[in-house]
């Protein structure tokens, strides 16, 4: 089957916010108890001289210095971060050394999570990520010097506010028992204006936590990104990435910021769009069109681009004129998702008017794998099983998961095939279809455990659903960009 | 008792800030109130003559909660449920059926005084056309945006087109999807949700119906200056989806009476609002505090209650002083932040006039009227 190329772009299914007339924004939080855990304290302990302090909206208000009663004094300084009061900051000290492994273990009550600490950092400052807004959470250092373990006394740091201007998010849990857990990263900001205009809307970048409450946002508002389709973190976990959508157009921009809010750095790239992903050594993968941006109906092929953040340096991998310029020259190749596939030591990218995805080598930039459209390698459409139009994808190593915009149709559908690299042989596994509808935009990722989450960024839901497909939990946030989700917010994301 | 005002020149906001929401406006209740006494700490609010009414405050009403109230020394104001007014709104929107399966044409031109009463020209103030699909009634669309409890998970999607100034009307294949740039959705991708003639179509009039929207900002779901509701029908003649005057009245009846007064210390303007215990808004919707965007307190120098009630759309142009602050996060703000347009700062409250702190929800809500209004009332003496 010939499908057609004559897809651009867009649909009739983003679910504004409509007229703002939508009272009930109850956030219904779902979730079990935190978890709960001791850590054994090999040697003494010291005890915190210094009280606990509240932070206002937004402000903070350091911890006091800790005093020695023991072996070892702990000195501790803890504050909220300035930009984003639902970050904790602490800078501490011991007098013992040296230090081998340090962590800092933190909860309302008992332990939910537990920051690693970087002992080259001055200081041993440390980022306190996932709290919630105006609650009160309970700290503890724990250190180990030469085989002994070290633990201070319990400190308290209140959090403040995140922006009222964040959008409102309603959870409705049909199973929550069953559910992955951890953190939701995703941006908004598609729909509300064009940055830098005079009416642009709000856009934030946010992360919602496992009961789907904001645990951390940033404004992007009249932002370079503020028209924001994807953030992510970088891959190790250490900065905050955010892009702008910059749809055929001529101001594309990504941001780097650093997760207390108080750093960020600007890259102009032109006619980048949609989408970026990150690689392992934290360099960003991004496309860009090579006309620099271009204008509707004359889209050509992309150049697919790497980032190094820290010269500033951009490599070209690869030109997709190279093997679709005749897609490019007919449709536009319209490249919409990028991602890094390290099962297969490749990249994947997914061209939306050809119904394309493409595995491609990296840093070899060969043509592993044409999926799907004219170009189709597995023979999809000849087993009647192509799809129509994609954005999110997700590649293992003999598994795809596609997200179906389904143009044809009233309502989007999540494909998971597998796949035979080798024999260039493919069939569909499963299908599932949520009654939510994403032309455009829409993301899948599957989740360690088998649990897959899936986003309609159009209409701002996204469904986790069980290895048998059943829905656990729907978010409704309002239009989104893509979205990813992972379990804690320190290290690499983890991959089924 | 009631009265009804017109719309003309009237609005609860400045233009340049009412532009930015669909309001509520209209009829204002006089909430049982014949009249009005002059200002003062003991005879702030008239006793309610009307029936149905209840007596306001004579005296100091309580303010309580807070370690120290501000006029037991603190600084903080607490604003309750029982301190704020009510309010009831009405939307009439009209409704046609247009032909199905058809490349309708959309026209705004003829769109030249928006539902507030005021002009509107259209080539440069419409700057977004929405065309919304919706799994309810007519009237309950209307229903839902009086009441402003439309739920959103009902919506079943929205195309767009983003006008530059150079054109009025558009063709619905050449509509996008919230995308600036106006790429159109392919003719091929909307036939689904416009074909009447398809045995499957999945919105079928009975149970879904279109809100067209043409609105003076960028920020989809906001600034709307009229609406219209449509119906597909195979059957109809009409290709042409007018965007005109008088396709959307608006009516609101707002009361102060019940609304308890809460005092604050004379001339001081180091006072700190706090709404954290607020759980209902005017509308008797869920109040989330820290969805409040915007604070403000006026000062009526020679006004009654009932001039506000009857007025209640031109409460900001009838101010004479209008101090107002961004609430960036958070359930309270400190009134020494707030400025008037001139940069003037909040002063405090005198003994003069009516004064109230009123808080808004401008982001997560489009309907302008305030989630909370509050009468405040001076105690103790000039510092």
């Amino acid at each position: 089957m010939i499908r057609s190329y004559r897809k651009r772009f867009g649909a009739f299914a983003p679910k504004v916010a409509l007229l703002g007339f939508l009272a009930n924004f109850l956030m219904a939080c779902g979730g079990g108890e935190p978890p709960t855990s001791a850590t054994a304290a090999g040697g003494s302990s010291a005890a915190a001289g210094g009280g606990s302090a509240a932070a206002g909206g937004g402000g903070q208000v350091a911890t006091g210095g800790a005093t020695n009663v023991g072996q070892v004094t702990f000195q501790i300084t803890a504050s909220v971060a300035p930009a984003i009061a639902t970050v904790g900051v602490v800078e501490w000290s011991i007098d013992k050394s040296p230090i081998d492994q340090a962590q800092i273990e933190f909860g309302r009550t008992g332990t939910e999570y537990v920051a690693p600490v970087d002992l080259s950092a001055a200081s041993y400052r440390t980022l306190l990520l996932g709290m919630k807004p105006n609650t009160e959470y309970t700290f503890r250092i724990v250190a180990t010097s030469s085989g002994t373990t070290y633990t201070s006394e319990p400190q308290v740091l209140k959090t403040g506010f995140l922006p009222n201007a964040l959008p409102p998010v309603r959870v409705t849990d049909s199973n929550p028992s069953k559910l992955y857990g951890g953190f939701t990263v995703s941006c908004n900001g598609v729909g509300m204006g064009t940055p830098g205009q005079p009416q642009a809307g709000d856009s934030f970048a946010f992360i919602l936590d496992k009961e789907g409450e904001y645990v951390w946002a940033y404004d992007l508002s009249d932002s370079p990104v503020g028209e924001c389709t994807r953030a992510r973190f970088s891959y190790d976990g250490r900065y905050f990435w955010v892009g702008n959508f910059n749809n055929v157009n001529t101001k594309g921009a990504l941001r780097r910021i650093t997760l207390d809010g108080e750093n960020e750095q600007d890259f102009a790239l032109g006619g980048r769009h949609h989408d970026f992903t990150t690689l392992p050594q934290n360099h960003i993968l991004f496309h860009e069109q090579e006309n620099g941006g271009g204008t509707i109906g004359n889209e050509g092929a992309d150049i697919i681009k790497e980032l190094d953040p820290e010269s500033g340096q951009v490599t070209v991998l690869y030109n997709e004129r190279d093997n679709f310029a005749d897609i490019a020259d007919d449709v536009g190749a319209h490249t919409n998702y990028i991602t890094y596939v390290p099962e297969h030591q490749a990249i994947s990218f997914s061209m939306r008017h050809s119904d394309t995805i493409v595995l491609l080598g990296y840093p070899s930039a060969e043509v592993l794998g044409i999926f799907n459209g004219v170009k189709d390698q597995f023979g999809l459409a000849a087993g009647g099983i192509d799809w129509d139009a994609q954005h999110g994808h997700q590649f293992f190593a003999d598994h795809l998961l596609v997200f179906n915009n389904a143009d044809d149709d009233t309502e989007s559908h999540v494909l998971e095939f597998q796949f035979d690299l080798a024999q260039k042989s493919a069939q569909l596994l499963s299908t599932y279809s949520g009654g939510e509808k994403s032309i455009a935009f829409g993301d899948v990722r599957r989740l360690p455990g088998g649990n897959t989450f899936i986003t309609y960024s159009n209409v701002g839901i996204m469904h986790e659903i069980d290895q048998e497909r059943v829905l656990l939990r729907e978010i409704s946030v309002g239009p989104i960009g893509y979205s990813s989700h992972r379990k804690s917010l320190y290290g690499e994301e983890e991959r089924p | 008792m009631k009265t009804t005002s017109t719309f003309g020149g009237r609005s609860w906001l400045a233009r340049r800030e009412r532009a930015r929401y669909l309001p509520a406006l209209c009829v204002a209740s006089l909430g049982g109130l014949a009249a009005t006494s002059p200002i003062g700490c003991s005879e702030y609010m008239p006793p309610v003559t009307g029936s149905g009414g209840s007596a306001a405050a004579g005296g100091a009403p309580a303010v309580g909660g807070l370690p120290a109230s501000a006029c037991e020394g603190g600084q903080a104001v607490q604003i309750e449920n029982d301190s704020n007014y009510s309010l009831v709104t009405k939307l009439d929107i009209s409704q046609s059926t247009l032909k199905g399966n058809t490349d309708l044409l959309i026209d705004w031109t003829g769109l030249t005084q928006d539902f507030f009463g005021h002009a509107v020209h259209a080539p440069e103030d419409i700057k977004l056309v929405l065309l919304t699909l919706w799994n309810m009634s007519p009237e309950e669309i209307e229903g839902h945006l009086s009441a402003d409890t439309l739920d959103a998970s009902l919506q079943k999607g929205a195309l767009s087109i983003y006008p530059d100034g150079t054109f009025t009307t558009k063709n619905l294949f050449s509509f996008g999807a919230l995308d600036p740039s106006n790429a159109p959705v392919p003719a091929e991708d909307l036939r689904p949700f416009f074909d009447t003639t398809d045995p499957n179509y999945q919105y079928p009039p009975s149970s879904y119906t279109f809100l067209a929207i043409a609105q003076a900002g960028t920020n989809a779901g906001s600034d709307a200056r009229m609406l219209h509701l449509f119906k597909l029908d195979s059957a109809a003649a009409a290709t042409t989806l007018e965007l005109k005057d008088g396709l959307t009245t608006l009516m609101a009846t707002a009361s102060f009476a019940q609304a308890k007064v809460v005092e604050v210390p004379v001339l001081t303007p180091q006072l700190n609002v706090d709404w954290s215990r607020m759980t209902k808004n005017a509308l008797g919707n869920v109040f989330v505090p820290t969805r409040v965007t915007k604070a403000v307190v006026a000062h009526f120098e020679t006004e009654t209650t009932a001039d506000l009630e009857g007025n209640f759309l031109d409460l900001q142009s009838m101010a004479d002083a209008w101090y107002e602050a961004d609430v960036k996060a958070g359930t309270s703000i400190g009134l020494e932040t707030l400025s008037d347009a001139a940069r003037g700062a909040f002063p405090g409250i005198s003994e003069q006039g009516l004064w109230m702190t009123a808080l808004f929800c401008t982001k997560a809500c489009s309907n302008p009227a305030p989630w909370s209004i509050t009468m405040l009332k001076p105690c103790g003496s000039a510092p």
